[in-house]
């Protein structure tokens, strides 16, 4: 009303004068139609026909006539005015119509795969953006008329459903889009490289009309199962192990990334599980039979590991502990059933343990399964043979255990000794370990050779940790007498009766054993030097004064001795056994005696003898000379002291024999281990049965597996039963012989 | 011994010559029919054979007691068993098999099919029963 002008006080006032002489405001009224308006005859028609122009100009490509807002417009009217649903009706037969036009220009055509689904691909991009171009335009009614009413779909879905159908109906096309889809997928399978989009866009046609499962996704894995099974196969045939395992690790990841390329991702599981199958459970037998052997005797990590995966991911890994299990077990029998390596045995033992261990870890990611099917086959071949390689290891840890073990640190050795206590720990027949241990052990602690006694008492520790201390009982009773004899011989030598009576000219060492705790030894009787004789006298009358009731006995094949003697080219120190001593100190009266004055005077057995002779006449160093030469003691033959003995060093050591282990003592020891046990199972039946008193053979026996440490048979316990049914511990129930009563 | 005799006839009820040999014949037929009366003259005769202070029998007088208890085919398998100790045992046989022995004859059938070499029969028996079924497959083939 009042233009706001800024020109002047006095002009603003004048304007303002001028309208304000114009009255009161005039009153605007509206009226209403005095007849409500109709739509023209024809509008419905002639909008239509717009419509339709531009929907036919979009399907052909065509730039649109009128203006998109125009259109949009059109739609609207028609809207608001009612015609909603005829609307739709008719946009649903234009697009019908045009869309089975287009799919049918598809028949026949292009017998390439390539070619047809570009075409296929081009037909539906366009389709895609034509019906949201119209979908633009028809937006008022799809955001009007089709959410009113229900059961109508949306244009968008709209589209699809008449695309979708008309695929359907035309069989053979869809059915060629499949087709051309295979056989380019086998062509990328086969190494080819294809067209990836193209058949990305297609997949995802698929996937919007949802005929993905049915159409596509079933052919597609039924063509990818025979694939798979006849390169399964193939493959199988030509290559070996590794490479299949390769290959099939590839696939696995070519699969993969095809399903994350152009696949739905809905098929990537049902789409591995097939190669899976396929590839690796159809052959996991086969690859096991074939390869598995050569790769673990060859240390093929990584195609362990690789194989172990895979065999886990199919779900296998039964089969495959399986065929690890027999391959130990094949393995492990023939290296202890090979009696020429036994030497070796348990070198080689620790070896094949090590390189498993290297494979739990590392190839089978410390699988607790696998391991223990590797501790279950170690335990099984190596008691495939009764006896023998608890003696190899007996004597391996003597070995270690002895001087002269240069160039092992104390890491090393114990590292060494950790690792084969773990194979001691698989035996059953661990008795038989004791006795060879503890014989090994006196020898050396008696003639001196331990090469350190933290090590000795490391491994006692280890024993008594592994099998209770009621195994290393006695061996610790060794150590003690040891050590008890030491202390006794200081308080010895310093007592009164020592300094004043011992013979002079001669110096002993004296280690008092328990009887118990040490082998058994036989007594041997011969006739010891004077100086001997006197000694020994005087030493056992002050023991029994410090503990009497106690009686000691001599052993004298334990004994050795440090000899001086003059030679012609100067004074050295034999280092000898008792025996051997025995022999040589005849010759301080006489340099030249034979066998049989020899045999006389010292009173030695007979077969001892000859082999003392022997090591002192026919060993490397000869203190004696044998008349006539020859390696065989004859009872004829005469000995002679070599004066003339030229040895550079000043201590000499002539005493091999008595470190040695003789056939027989090896058969004594295991003899007396099965008598022991024979002992035992008498122990137990007897014990069984007094708490028992009537017991059923079935259930003595049982019982007495239970009990026994050791590996035993039943045939065995048979003939011990019986043995005290004759002596009368035992008798057979009168009225059911299987039955057994105790007898008290 | 002498003083048993007299006594044992007494329980018989026999205090004639006359008597006696009447009983003899009855006697011997309850042998081969009652199973009780044989066991015990059976268990019996193992301690009447052994020496005096002996606690097993020597082979040969066992061999003529079992030829004589097992007289007339009562037990099929007895040369088998002879001829098997002949060769492998060659020692004196236990009271523990003698009895064992008599159980063997009467619960296991001639063709061994029903012998459970797990169960309780002595180590002997469990032998001679290889040592049968050895014989028996060398002979089938």
């Amino acid at each position: 009303m009042m233009p706001a002008s800024g020109f002047g006080g006095a002009g603003g006032a004048n304007l303002a004068l001028k309208r304000s002489s114009a009255g009161p405001p005039k009153k605007l009224v509206i009226k209403p139609f005095k007849e409500k308006p109709k739509l023209p005859a024809d509008f419905e028609e002639r909008t239509w026909a717009k419509l339709k122009e531009a929907v036919t100009a979009v399907h052909a490509k065509q730039p649109v006539a009128c203006s998109l807002e125009e259109l949009y417009r059109a739609v609207e009217d028609l809207c608001v005015h009612k015609l909603g649903s005829s609307l739709y009706a008719r946009l649903q037969q234009v697009c019908d119509v045009h869309i089975a036009a287009r799919l049918r220009s598809l028949q026949g055509r292009a017998a390439d795969p390539v070619i047809f689904l570009s075409l296929m691909d081009a037909i539906w991009q366009d389709h895609c953006s034509q019906m949201l171009t119209i979908r633009s335009i028809f937006l008022y009614l799809d955001r009007t008329y089709v959410i009113q009413t229900s059961g109508v779909r949306s244009l968008w879905d709209l589209g699809l459903q008449l695309f979708r159908t008309h695929l359907e109906s035309g069989s053979e096309i869809s059915r060629k889009v499949v087709a051309g889809l295979l056989s380019l997928l086998e062509k990328e399978r086969q190494g080819e490289a294809v067209d990836r989009i193209l058949m990305k866009n297609l997949l995802r046609m698929f996937t919007s009309l949802q005929m993905y499962t049915d159409y596509f996704e079933k052919p597609f894995l039924e063509r990818t199962t025979s694939f798979y099974a006849t390169e399964g196969v193939r493959y199988m045939q030509q290559t070996d192990v590794p490479e299949y395992l390769l290959h099939c690790d590839t696939r696995f990841q070519e699969e993969s990334e095809r399903c994350a390329h152009y696949l739905d991702p809905a098929t990537r599981k049902a789409l591995i599980s097939v190669v899976e199958r396929e590839l690796l459970e159809r052959h996991t037998q086969a690859i096991l039979e074939k390869g598995f052997a050569a790769l673990m005797a060859a240390h093929r990590l990584p195609d362990l590991k690789r194989m172990h995966t895979l065999f886990a991911r199919v779900g296998r890994l039964d089969l495959m502990k399986a065929a690890l299990s027999d391959y130990i077990k094949k393995t492990g029998k023939d290296l202890i059933m090979d009696e020429e390596k036994d030497a070796d045995m348990v070198n080689l033992l620790l070896e094949s343990k090590l390189k498993l261990d290297t494979i739990l870890v590392e190839s089978f990611s410390r699988n607790e399964t696998f391991g223990n099917a590797i501790k279950d086959s170690f335990e099984h071949f190596i008691n495939l043979r009764a006896n023998r390689p608890a003696e190899l290891i007996a004597k391996f840890i003597d070995a270690k255990l002895r001087t002269g073990n240069k160039g092992t640190s104390e890491e090393e050795l114990e590292m060494t000794l950790d690792r084969v206590l773990t194979l001691f720990r698989y035996i059953q027949g661990k008795d038989v370990f004791e006795a060879f241990y503890k014989k090994d052990l006196a020898k050396r602690l008696l003639l001196g050779k331990s090469a350190s006694i933290d090590a000795e008492r490391s491994m006692i520790t280890k024993l008594k940790t592994e099998c209770g201390s009621q195994f290393t009982n006695k061996l610790e009773g060794m150590f003690k007498d040891i050590d008890l004899s030491k202390d006794f011989m200081s308080s010895f030598r310093t007592s009164s009766t020592a300094r004043t009576e011992l013979p002079t000219g001669i110096e002993m060492n004296i280690h008092v054993l328990t009887q118990g705790y040490w082998p058994t030894y036989a007594p041997v009787e011969v006739n010891l030097p004077h100086e001997i004789n006197k000694y020994q006298d005087i030493f056992r009358e002050f023991y029994l004064s410090k503990h009497s009731g106690r009686r000691l006995n001599w052993q004298n094949s334990l004994a050795h001795c440090v000899l001086k003697t003059h030679f012609d080219k100067g004074v050295k120190e034999l280092s000898v056994s008792l025996f051997q001593t025995i022999v040589l100190m005849l010759f301080n009266t006489s340099d030249r005696l034979s066998f049989q004055h020899i045999h006389e005077a010292t009173g030695i057995e007979d077969k001892e003898l000859r082999r003392t002779l022997q090591s002192l006449a026919c060993g490397k160093v000869r203190v004696l000379t044998k008349e006539p030469k020859g390696r065989e003691v004859a009872d004829t033959d005469e000995f002679i002291f070599h004066s003339q003995l030229n040895e550079k060093l000043y201590r000499i050591k002539v005493n091999s024999i008595q470190l040695k282990e003789t056939i027989e003592e090896n058969a004594a020891t295991t003899e007396k281990v099965f008598q022991d046990r024979q002992y035992q199972i008498d122990a137990a039946v007897v014990r069984v049965m007094k708490t028992r008193k009537t017991l059923s053979h079935t259930l003595l026996i049982s019982e007495l597996f239970k009990q026994l440490q050791f590996p035993i048979r039943p045939a065995d316990l048979k003939k011990r039963i019986e043995s005290l049914i004759d002596r009368e511990y035992l008798e057979r129930d009168k009225a059911n012989p299987k039955v057994y009563n105790y007898l008290a | 011994t002498r003083a048993e005799f007299p006594a044992g006839l007494e329980t018989l009820g026999l205090d004639s010559v006359d008597k006696l040999k009447e009983q003899l014949p009855q006697m011997r037929r309850s042998l081969q029919t009652d199973e009780g009366v044989f066991s015990e003259v059976y268990r019996y005769a193992f301690g009447f054979a052994t020496e005096k202070g002996q606690k097993s029998l020597a082979l040969d007088t066992a061999f003529a007691m079992w030829r004589l208890l097992f007289d007339d085919g009562k037990w099929p398998l007895l040369d088998h068993w002879c001829d098997f100790l002949t060769e492998h045992h060659n020692k004196a046989i236990s009271r523990d098999t003698w009895n064992q022995l008599l159980e063997f004859s009467k619960s296991i059938k001639p063709d061994l099919c029903n012998y459970d070499a797990e169960g309780a029969w002595p180590y002997l028996i469990d032998e001679f029963v290889e040592y049968v079924q050895t014989k028996n497959s060398e002979i089938s083939t």
